[in-house]
């Protein structure tokens, strides 16, 4: 896939596995990669970014196998950035595949 | 590459960074190596899915909207903070001393400025003297030669005067006694001695009255232009202040990016302008310290003359009326 894709529309997916359930970054990683295949390398920076413009709080929570782990929680502005950035993200793809569709109707 | 080998590499990457946020970001990479080791890959895959150790770093910079190049290509600034405080201080010295530097340059260019407005003030002077010289000298030769002419008129009308009272003086003496011919001859006699000297006194007093009336006309020729140059300086220094002040005005709004960049420029000039033509007018001002003493005497001759004639005066006047007497 297009990496260029799969970087505007990793900030959404993040946020909405966030939204879900509060994750650590591991399987965070995880579940994103069930979406979209993506360096994993990428996802902490993301999160990273994320957290310092405050839309994820961050807590340690003990893990019965190893060191506690972070935990990231979406928060209220959070939530109405994932909200504004899906209204974007549904306008934009209805507006392209619009576009594919008449462009197959005229062929 | 082993996990110990990415960690270190990758914090070299993050220097620029708090230590804070660098253990967190390594706290990360590390757990989620340990959480691939757990799933049974080694830990050269693990590394291997981050990619390339320089993208990586590029990334995480990036959220922090850290230039990724910048550590790049400062790295010993960075890498050696604890020769930080002793740059500081060769800073601030070097600062300093160039501060220093700059202030005697400027104390300097000030004094020549200063000295320059000096000379051009001498000058300036200079020029309003020999402007204003001819001009009041041809005056006082002009009035001197009325006045010359009117003094004579004067000395004739008073000679005539004397000569003809002198006559009828004479005539009475004629019609009456030896005694009172006597009288009389001593009289005219004694008139004539004082007729010389009465001439020269009103000839005198003339010329004094002129010299004081040319120094009141001196005097106010210089109150004049004096009281008009310091109007023009207090004047001109006025719209000097006045475009300083929109020049701090200027100063204060352009960083904020107000477009007074034309303006502050034009009031830079204004006061420039101002000012040098406050300075000439200030500087074209007459002082009289060099004439002081001079006219101080002359005014002191003149009341000493003046007193002379009074005495005169004063001298026929009782003799006149003893003659009377006798008559």
């Amino acid at each position: 896939m297009n990496p260029q894709f799969k970087k505007g529309v990793l900030e959404l997916i993040v946020l909405e596995s966030v939204r879900k359930k509060d994750m650590y970054g591991y399987e965070l990683v995880e579940e994103v990669s069930r979406v979209i295949d993506v360096n994993e390398g990428t996802i902490y920076p993301l999160l990273k970014r994320l957290t310092n413009e405050h839309y994820f709080e961050t807590y340690l929570r003990e893990s019965s196998e190893g060191p506690p782990r972070k935990y990231y929680h979406l928060t209220a502005a959070g939530i109405l950035y994932r909200d504004s950035l899906e209204a974007e993200w549904e306008e934009f793809q209805t507006r392209v595949c619009r576009f594919l569709k008449e462009g197959k109707e005229h062929e | 590459m082993n996990k110990e080998t990415f960690l270190e590499e990758l914090r070299e990457h993050l220097r620029i960074l708090e230590d804070q946020e660098q253990e967190d970001i390594l706290e990360e990479y590390a757990q989620h190596i340990d959480m691939k080791l757990q799933k049974g890959l080694s830990e050269e895959e693990a590394i291997r899915d981050f990619g390339p150790m320089k993208e990586l770093a590029a990334e995480i910079l990036e959220a922090y909207h850290v230039k990724p190049e910048f550590d790049k290509k400062k790295p010993s600034a960075v890498r050696m903070p604890e020769l930080k405080g002793i740059k500081i201080a060769d800073g601030k010295k070097a600062f300093r001393k160039a501060g220093g530097f700059l202030k005697a340059k400027c104390m300097a260019c000030v004094r020549g400025i200063g000295r320059a407005f000096r000379w051009f003030g001498g000058k300036c002077r200079v020029a309003a003297a020999w402007i204003t010289k001819p001009f009041s000298k041809e005056k006082a030769l002009k009035e001197t030669g009325d006045e010359f002419m009117y003094g004579e008129t004067v000395t004739l009308q008073a000679q005539e005067r004397f000569l003809n009272q002198g006559h009828e003086q004479a005539a009475a003496g004629q019609t009456g006694s030896s005694q009172e011919k006597a009288w009389t001859e001593t009289g005219i006699e004694m008139r004539q001695k004082p007729k010389r000297s009465v001439l020269a006194a009103v000839f005198h007093g003339i010329k004094v009255t002129w010299d004081l009336f040319a120094a009141f006309c001196i005097w106010w020729l210089r109150l004049f232009w004096n009281l008009a140059w310091l109007f023009m300086a207090a004047f001109f220094g006025f719209f000097t202040m006045l475009m300083l002040m929109g020049l701090g005005a200027g100063v204060v709004l352009l960083p904020q990016g107000y477009p007074v960049a034309g303006i502050l420029l034009i009031c830079l000039g204004g006061m420039l302008c101002f000012g040098a033509l406050s300075c000439g007018s200030f500087s074209l001002l007459i002082r009289k310290n060099k004439e002081k003493p001079e006219e101080i005497s002359e005014e002191k001759a003149a009341v000493s003359l003046s007193e002379e004639i009074e005495a005169i005066e004063e001298k026929i006047n009782s003799e006149e009326e003893t003659m009377t007497e006798n008559v």
